[in-house]
């Protein structure tokens, strides 16, 4: 039986502009972080694999992604299988302090 | 490296250059403010070599000048205004300059608070690297210096006023000059006063009090001179580069522009560790009121400091209020005392800057009295949430009125007056208020507050940036492997940086991997100074100064237990989020992170880091030696793990061990024991430089030859201990006139002169045969470090140690104990109290 689950996907810095500050998606589980990118898109209209991957398999340098708060490199990476209600956040690169 | 072979041509090229061209202005200023006096003082470039300027230059001087104990805010402490070899230069960040003084926070460390104003740049103008200020002016004053022109003027028309006010009367009355002033907080002794220099401030450690304690208001500076370096053409070149690397990064380049330092709450507080009601949980509900995202709708201008490409610098204004807010600013006021209304956090922010009020430590001050009121401990202390309650505050300790006075004394000193168990919950480390990281969710911060010689800062090893905001790359902030060495790292570099005087926010883009790659910098100093500084050398430096800094407190009486944090932070978990049920365990990592520096276990540098840094050791007190008089090797190597487990100085490795084992037990034991001073007992009679050299090539550091032993034998020793660096202890044992011999074996150039009564005496006519007459002639008769061997124990040596002696070597009491690693720990205790006697008696 096909289960879905709800995400949410937030945004941060110079990425709110382009995502807003919060989406929430509904995907069918299970499903890893990389097949997300698939499933959401900038205000414009351009898909995010566009945005922060580089060939559609690894992430761009300049971005780091958070699951619940942790970097997703603590878990598997963007092999990550994700669970209903978590959160994603997009961070660009940043820095202070 | 420094491989750029154009770069290296190109000095050819300038082959006229002087020590004058070069970045430094060659001259320090002595301002004494009681007798008046004013001086010009020459450069030490033996010194400026070591130490570079700014910080390092500043510890370099406090370190000689100020005398054991004083009281910060008396007459006695001193303040180093340093300018560093990058001040003033095209190099981008370089507006910097700093003050290193002893913190009236701390009490017992020094301080070096740093500042983007254009104050240094106009002193290296002016024909000044720093301005030492001595002394107390009887009456409120400020120093005015225009070019060579230096003159202390009235400041009494000035007192009173705010920071704002001050720097605009000194403006309107010296047109063009760069001014830094206290404010009221200063002038009223707050121990976490700053200063303020054009819209930035120089912090922490309570600065402002130390010029208040000195009546001196402001300085006022312009110069004419132009700052020209070394070589010109390649450090414009360097220069060009280091733009395109700070240009192309994205936080660099973008990122700090476009949001300041407030951009990071919201990163910080997703990681679960923006610290609420003091340090009580990890995230802050109400985040998005005060984001970065939402404050770059409030931007006035960007304010940067000058020459400065990044731009991190605001002027933001919420409905009536304009201020500067920072990151650190907006936390303490903010959410640490649960405040989420920026209407609030903007006036306190705007009255701390015209106070001139260190806004970390202000809102760490109040938000501990908010959480007193909490438990019911005080009663007069506003709620968290309450905002008028702030602001009132601020003002009572800006003026040291109703509780205000207690808590311009700092979270430390207020919580020991309070007392019912309200240090537990101070924070604070050292004496310094936290800043905006709660360690307990990133162990690498944890490491770096408790180790920093200043306190509890986030800027002497911002592992933030590798923890947190994964650049250059990810690394668990819950993890503690790799962190000890990452700390290290980041301190010495950052000891450079505050020295040369560049922007750590540059690190952001410069470093490629957790070793903190230096290469460009090192190219940057190279160029702008005339000295060759590689990479290696850019780190070595940052080294000494940290190594210096944490002898200036050991000197204090610091120790490993001044390396710890608060209790809240140890067994308080924390609440919700990533770093849930996470508390701080350093106990681990500190001893590994002593280790790697070369320290003893009681957080002290050893005499060996210290050798090798170019250091004079303290000999504050007498050095422990364990003899391990065994046969065999496993033995020999188990008791010296539990010796220096113990915390024993000195390892030796003794007659019959060497005789049994050879010399690999020197190398074993300098391979487990990298930065502990092995010493190898050959009891030498023939072939002085063969055998010293053969000690040397194991990795002894002191090799014993007898001082019986003919003169040439003794010549030769020393003349090895002079090529390989190794130092020679003459035996006395078996001397008829040991201090006739011992006056002699020092003209002839030992470094050490031992005092020995043999195992086989000691056997027949029992322990503690130590002949303490002639220990105390020979301590009178010569110069040299004296030691002393002959049955030496916990209830003996106490006695020797009055006596004079400055090493004790001991064997039985410690290798036939049932507890090594305990008897070491005894007999330490004993010569470390004896010790503080012989201080108290002299």
């Amino acid at each position: 039986m096909r289960k879905l689950i709800k995400i949410i996907l937030t945004f941060f810095a110079n990425l709110q502009p382009l995502f807003g500050e919060e989406q929430v998606i509904y995907v069918e589980y299970p499903i890893r972080i990389i097949e997300i990118f698939l499933l959401f898109k900038t205000k414009e209209g351009i898909r995010a694999d566009n945005v922060f991957l580089d060939g559609n398999i690894s992430l761009k340098e300049d971005f780091n992604i958070l699951l619940n708060g942790r970097h997703i490199l603590a878990f598997n990476g963007l092999k990550t299988i994700i669970n209903e209600d978590c959160e994603i956040s997009f961070f660009p690169k940043i820095g202070g302090g | 490296m420094f491989a750029n072979l154009e770069l290296i041509n190109n000095f050819k090229k300038f082959d006229k250059l002087t020590l004058r061209t070069m970045t430094y202005a060659n001259k320090i200023l002595r301002i004494n403010l009681e007798t008046q006096e004013i001086r010009e003082e020459p450069l030490d470039f033996e010194i400026v070599q070591k130490y570079l300027g700014g910080r390092g230059l500043g510890v370099k001087i406090l370190y000689d000048e100020l005398q054991p104990k004083i009281d910060p805010l008396s007459s006695a402490n001193k303040i180093a205004v340093m300018t560093g070899p990058m001040t003033g230069t095209i190099s981008p960040t370089s507006s910097r300059w700093c003050m290193v003084f002893k913190s009236p926070l701390t009490k017992n460390t020094l301080n070096d608070t740093h500042c983007g104003g254009s104050l240094g740049i106009q002193l290296k103008k002016a024909g000044f690297d720093g301005i030492i200020i001595e002394g107390k002016s009887p009456n409120p004053c400020y120093i005015h210096i225009q070019d060579s022109k230096v003159e202390i003027l009235d400041a009494s028309d000035l007192w009173g006023k705010d920071t704002y006010e001050t720097q605009q009367k000194l403006k309107e009355k010296h047109e063009r000059h760069s001014v830094a002033s206290i404010g009221p907080a200063g002038e009223n002794l707050v121990k976490f006063a700053c200063i303020l220099n054009d819209a930035r401030y120089a912090g922490r450690g309570g600065i402002g009090a130390v010029w208040g304690s000195k009546n001196l208001k402001a300085i006022a500076v312009k110069g004419s001179n132009r700052i020209v370096p070394a070589n010109e053409y390649a450090f414009k070149k360097v220069t060009r580069k280091f733009l395109n690397i700070l240009k192309g990064h994205p936080i660099t380049g973008t990122g700090l522009g476009l949001y300041g330092t407030p951009i990071l709450t919201t990163a910080v507080n997703k990681s679960g560790v923006l610290p609420v009601k003091n340090f009580q949980e990890g995230i802050f509900d109400n985040v998005r009121a005060i984001a970065g995202e939402t404050l770059r709708e409030l931007l006035v201008k960007q304010v940067p400091c000058q020459g400065c490409p990044i731009g991190c610098g605001r002027s933001l204004k919420f409905e009536d209020n304009t201020t500067h807010l920072e990151y650190e600013s907006l936390w303490a006021l903010g959410p640490n005392c649960n405040i989420s209304d920026l209407k609030i956090i903007f006036e306190a922010s705007e009255k701390c800057n015209r106070y001139g009020l260190d806004t970390i430590s202000t809102g760490n001050a109040i938000a501990w009295y908010m959480e007193c009121a909490e438990r019911g401990l005080v009663s007069d202390a506003p709620k968290f949430g309450d905002g008028d309650g702030l602001l009132k505050l601020i003002d009572d300790i800006a003026t040291q009125t109703n509780s205000g006075q207690l808590l311009a004394q700092g979270v430390k000193n207020a919580a020991e007056k309070i007392g019912q168990g309200s240090s537990d919950f101070a924070c604070h480390v050292k004496g310094l208020e936290m800043p905006a990281y709660d360690p307990r969710g990133i162990k690498g911060m944890a490491l770096s507050y408790a180790t920093s010689n200043t306190g509890a800062t986030h800027l002497k090893a911002y592992t933030v940036i590798q923890e947190i905001l994964s650049t250059p790359h990810y690394v668990d902030p819950l993890a503690e492997e790799g962190k000890a060495e990452l700390v290290k790292e980041m301190q010495d570099v950052y000891a450079t940086l505050d020295s040369a005087e560049w922007c750590k926010f540059t690190s952001m883009a410069v470093f490629s991997t957790l070793k903190c790659e230096v290469d460009i910098y090192a190219q940057l100093l190279t160029t702008a100074t005339g000295f060759f500084i590689d990479s290696a050398e850019f780190k070595k430096i940052g080294e000494r100064i940290y190594n210096l800094e944490r002898l200036f407190n050991y000197r204090e009486g610091l120790s490993r237990v001044d390396d710890e944090l608060p209790k809240r932070f140890l067994t308080e978990k924390l609440p919700a989020g990533p770093a849930k049920g996470q508390v701080v365990d350093n106990s681990a990592l500190l001893t590994q992170f002593y280790r790697l520096r070369g320290w003893e276990d009681d957080g002290s540098p050893s005499d060996r880091k210290l050798e090798e840094l170019g250091i004079k050791p303290l000999h504050t007190s007498a050095k422990l030696q364990v003899a391990l008089d065994l046969r065999d090797m496993d033995e020999a190597i188990k008791i010296a793990k539990s010796a220096v487990a113990g915390g024993v100085d000195w390892l030796e490795c003794g007659t019959p061990l060497v005789k049994s084992v050879g010399m690999d037990i020197v190398r074993k034991l300098r391979e487990l024991f990298p930065h502990k001073t092995i010493v190898c007992d050959l009891k030498t009679m023939d072939t002085g430089f063969l055998e010293s050299e053969m000690a040397h090539l194991a990795g002894a550091d002191i090799v014993c030859i007898l001082g019986i032993a003919p003169d040439t034998t003794i010549v030769d020793a020393v003349g090895a201990g002079k090529k390989f660096g190794i130092k020679i202890h003459a035996d006395l044992i078996g001397v008829s006139n040991p201090i006739e011999r011992a006056i002699e074996l020092e003209k002839l150039g030992v470094d050490y002169i031992g005092l020995h009564i043999g195992i086989d005496t000691q056997l027949r006519s029992g322990f503690d045969k130590v002949p303490y007459p002639t220990l105390k002639k020979l301590k009178e008769s010569i110069k040299i470090p004296v030691a002393v061997a002959g049955g030496l124990n916990a209830e003996t040596i106490p006695k020797a140690v009055a006596t004079g002696a400055d090493i004790l070597i001991v064997g039985g009491a410690i290798t036939r104990s049932a507890n090594p690693e305990q008897a070491t720990r005894r007999l330490k205790e004993k010569i470390r109290e004896a010790s503080l006697q012989n201080a108290k008696n002299t």
